[in-house]
Order: structure tokens, then sequence, then C-alpha cells
């Protein structure tokens, strides 16, 4: 219950300073999109993690799931701009690297290419091979997850915390408070 | 206890306990006759087999093989322990004495399989007197199946190497398999790592054959630093099994002049400097077909000039060790295998030691910016070629908003997935 409760406060506070500090002014549809995606994704795992705790996936359902996520990015990269949003692999790979309109859409085939191969080769491996080889699958699908972060914390998170220990130490340097 | 020689009247004979016992039977000294021992059967063997036993020694002791001649200066050396006369307790039989192997001028082949071993126990192998002890072993066993008779457990664990005269010695000759036209006795006893392929499950139909497999397997041993010949890497991403008995039923065979595409050589084997009449006399005997495993004669033929001093098949490399002629010294190759395992081994060590402190020069350079290599400065200025990361133009707030909303989604992700 505590653990539940902890849990729960750590994610509200995080909503609730992201959404104070959220950038004002107009959103790429592919952002609402990307966010609807994850609002779906969480309310699922809500509902069956903890507010059902009794009630079971179907087997089929649980051996569909990373095919769901990598098929339903993918959709969005690719109907996205068909639908004159902007590129939407430009906020899963990060808006803070320069590249020109022809570069985001090679990159963002690239990607949609890549997640419907991924999606087509978990529902590969659950129907052809065995239980053992599917979990596998799944953990690197997992993998795959933690990358995407560690992209971010690399090239975003690292490079913002030097700059901003660099202003600060210029800051003091200077005398100011 | 009574001992009936294989000629005169039988003698009274007391044994002394030696405190070697095997699976069947215990060794004992015999109070006045040192140039022999006995062994006497355990009184758990069942009647039916101490019968068998009975006949198989009263046999063998008025059938001797003709064994390799050993020249005249050499005095007191033992090829088989084979029986020479029937131990008796009460009129009843109960074991057989042989000739007696002198256990300070022999070691057991096995420690040969390993330099070190051997060096500790007072033999300094090189690849000479190696293949002086194979040619040895091979022609008793030629002298073996020339009067139908084969050892069929053959293993260096049953074999006792004279460690000036390079002779050997076959130890538990009552295990042997016997096909004279008056008498025929079974082997039962098989060791699966020394066991030919076909034999695996079966029992050993051709006892000639299986020596022969032995045979090789001991060669290639005792050439290779105690390599099995079935020991090797899997080439591919099957899984191979680890024990040398499966492996030989799948003839997992690494070391033939024609590369396996399934398995690749243990690294620190030198098969590739043994002369090619040898390799071939291994590929016959570990590759398909099995028909044509070559024989103990075979063997003799092939390893006789390599033995033979005189013969000049055999050369020094310029460190000293004795090698085939005409081929690289194995003694320098497997020297610069373990060196170089060794020296990977220190710079992983070292470049391990030094991982933190690199880490934090690293950091620090990161921080003032002053990289010195041109990769990494480029990557600290962020100037890829075309990849370049845009300036933040967004406060730091908003980008902290993104990121939790990022991080959050991934977190969804993650937990619905699992």
């Amino acid at each position: 219950m505590m653990r539940t409760a902890a849990i729960v406060a750590v994610l509200g506070g995080a909503l609730a300073v992201a959404w104070l500090w959220r950038p004002h002014g107009s959103r790429s549809p592919a952002v609402r999109a990307l966010l609807a995606l994850y609002g779906v994704l969480g309310a699922w795992a809500l509902w069956f993690g903890v507010l059902a705790p009794g009630a079971r996936e179907p087997e089929l359902v649980q051996l569909c799931k990373p095919t769901v996520v990598y098929w339903a990015l993918a959709t969005l990269l690719v109907v996205g701009p068909l639908r004159g949003w902007d590129y939407p692999a430009k906020w899963v790979v990060g808006t803070y690297f320069t590249f020109s309109a022809r570069e985001w859409r090679y990159i963002n085939v690239a990607l949609a290419a890549f997640l419907l191969a991924l999606g087509g080769l978990n529902l590969y491996v659950a129907f052809t091979g065995s239980r053992d080889e599917w979990e596998g699958y799944k953990w690197s699908c997992m993998a795959n997850v933690a990358a995407i972060l560690l992209l971010r914390v690399t090239f975003l998170w690292i490079d913002s915390a030097v700059r901003l220990a660099r202003y600060l130490y210029g800051r003091v340097r200077a005398g100011q408070p | 206890m009574q001992i009936r020689w294989r000629t005169g009247p039988p003698q009274a004979a007391r044994l002394l306990p030696l405190g070697k016992a095997g699976g069947s039977g215990e060794v004992y000294a015999i109070e006045g006759q040192p140039g022999f021992v006995a062994k006497v059967y355990h009184a758990a063997v069942r009647d039916a087999q101490r019968a068998d036993y009975a006949n198989k020694i009263r046999w063998m002791i008025h059938h001797p093989p003709r064994l390799p001649p050993i020249p005249a200066d050499y005095h007191g050396i033992v090829q088989l322990a084979w029986p020479v006369g029937v131990v008796t307790q009460d009129s009843a039989f109960a074991g057989f004495a042989m000739d007696k192997i002198d256990f300070e001028r022999t070691l057991e082949l096995d420690y040969l399989l390993t330099r070190r071993q051997a060096a500790a126990e007072g033999f300094e192998a090189d690849f000479g007197k190696l293949v002086a002890i194979c040619c040895n072993l091979a022609a008793l066993l030629d002298c073996l199946h020339a009067r139908r008779i084969a050892v069929v457990d053959l293993k260096p664990m049953n074999l006792k190497v004279y460690k000036t005269e390079l002779y050997v010695s076959i130890l538990d000759c009552d295990g042997f398999r016997i096909d004279a036209d008056d008498y025929v006795a079974e082997a039962t006893q098989v060791t699966p790592e020394y066991l030919a392929p076909e034999f695996h499950g079966k029992a050993v139909a051709q006892p000639q054959a299986q020596d022969s497999f032995a045979l090789a397997t001991i060669v290639f041993r005792l050439l290779n630093y105690g390599i099995h010949p079935y020991a090797g890497i899997a080439a591919g991403r099957q899984d191979q099994p680890t024990e040398l008995a499966a492996r030989i039923q799948q003839g997992l065979y690494p070391y033939a002049r024609t590369p396996s595409p399934h398995v690749r050589p243990a690294p620190a084997s030198v098969h590739e400097c043994f002369p090619d009449e040898i390799r071939a006399l291994f590929d016959r005997a570990f590759g398909a077909p099995r028909a044509a495993r070559a024989s103990a004669a075979e063997w003799v033929a092939a390893l006789r000039p390599f033995a033979d001093p005189g013969a000049g098949r055999m050369a020094r490399c310029a460190h000293g060790h004795l090698h085939f002629a005409g081929m690289a010294c194995a003694s320098c190759r497997r020297a610069a295998i373990l060196l170089g395992h060794v020296e990977r081994q220190q710079r992983h060590a070292a470049r391990r030691r030094a991982t933190p402190a690199r880490a934090l020069t690293y950091m620090r350079k990161s921080l003032r910016g002053t990289h010195t290599s041109p990769f990494q400065a480029a990557l600290a200025q962020a100037q890829l070629g075309t990849v370049q990361l845009a300036p933040v133009a967004a406060s730091l707030r908003h980008v902290a908003s993104i990121e939790i909303l990022w991080s959050i989604g991934l977190l969804i992700t993650y937990w619905w997935l699992r």
C-alpha cells in the first residue's frame, strides 16, 4: 500500500511539474497522437495491473503486445506526414538534432520500416517459437525502450547538465548570485 | 595360498598387501618372489564370474603372446601384466600371479598428457620421446592383435611408461578380449572417452577396430598436449554437447585436414605442426568412413621413422625443441599461444584497473571542454559531419517538462509490455 502511494506520489508530482513547465503555444499533432498512445497504453496497464488485479489478458493479447506497440508507433510515423503533420520521428529521436526536412523524411521512413519489421518479427517468434524464445524477444523489446531512454540521456540530459553546470560556474565566478 | 606356475608343482605362498585394489581384485606382493605380484579377486565376485576368470587365466598362462623385442641392455622391462601362475586358496581359484611392473621406473601414461605433471614425475617430455612411446604402444598392440587378442578398454590409466626406455606396459590383462580357435572370452569393460562411435550403447563387436580408435585417441592426446581429438569449439550457434562421449557419437572432430563446418579446434591445439602422414591417420581414425581406420601395424609403420633418431625425420628448432622435420615447431607454437593468452589477460587486467581513472579524466575534460583526440573533440563540440546538435532554444523548464513526459511515456510502455 505504502509502495503504491509512493509511486503515485512520485508520478503525480512529476506529471504536475511537467504540466506546470509545459511549453506554451501550438503543439504538433504528432506529439498529441504520441501522448494519446501513451495514455491508452497507460490506462490499459493501469486496469490490468492495479484496478483489476484478478483480471487476466487473453493469451493471444499477451503475445501480440509488442507488435501493438511497434505497429502503433509505425502507424503514427507513416500516417503523420501523410496528414500534413510534422515528422513524428523528430519527437521520437529528439528535436535537438539539426537535420534538413529531407533527412528527417528518410529517418522517419527508416524508423517506421524498422518498427514494422520488429512488430512482424514478434508475431513470427510468438507463433513459431517456444514460449521461452518469445519471452526473450519480449525482453529485447524492453531493451529497445531502454535504448531510446539512453539515446536521450546521452545526447540531451548530459549535455544539458554540462551546460547548466558551466553556466552556474560562470555566474559564481562573476560574483553573481 | 598356493601358486601353480606354468611348469612345476604348486608352491605355498605368503601374500603381502600392497594397498592397491581395483574393481575386481587386490594386488599383493609375493614373499620370496620379488619379480612377481599376485592379483586376488574380491570375495564378492560371483561364482560364475570367478569360473570365467579361472578359465581365462588358465588359457592365458599357456598362450602368452609374442611381444615386441627389447634391446638386450634393457633389463626388467615388463610390457604386459600377463598371468604366469594361478593363485588358489584351499584348492579353489583365487587369482593369478603376474610379472611385477617396477613403479619406480615407470609412470602412468595419463601424466604425460600434462607436461608439468610429467616433469613433476621426473620425465622431461619432448616430441621425440612421445613419438617413441606411441610407436612402442602401437607395436605392442600389433603383437596382441596378431594373436586375435584385443585390449578393448585401452586408456592412459591402464598404461605405464618406462621413463628411460620409453617402453609401455599394459595393465589389467585379465580384462582383454580373446578370440582364439580354442577359446573365446568377452571384454565388457569400456571407457566412453576412448570408445569408438559405432560401439556407444552397443557391445564392442569389432574389438580390434575399438583398439585402433583408442590407440589413435591416445596418440593424438600425447602429441597435442592432452587435447582430446573431439574437444573443440562450436563453429555456429547450435548447441553442442560438452561430454566427450556425446561428441564422439556426433563425430565432432575439428582437427581434420579439411576443416569441419560445425566445430573449430581448441585454440591451444598444435595439430597443424604434425606431418601429413600422421594427420592422415588421425583423419582416418576420427573421420568417416569408419572402415578406413588405421590398424596398429599401420601406426607402427607411420611412427617408426619419427621414433628412430637416425632416420632424420625429427629436427631441432632454434630454441632447442625437437619437432617434426619440415614442420613448424609445435613446442614454440604452443609457447606462443600460451604467451599470447597471458599477455591478453595482462592487458585486460591493466585496462580494467585504469578504467575508473580514465572515466574521471574523460568527465573532467568534458566539463572543461579540453578533449585532445579529434574524435572526442568533435563529439564534445557536437560537430560530427552533418549531424549537429541544435542549440537548446527552449527554456530549461520546457525541456524538463518534455523529458518528464518522455520518461513517463517510456515507463508506461515498459509497464505495459511487462
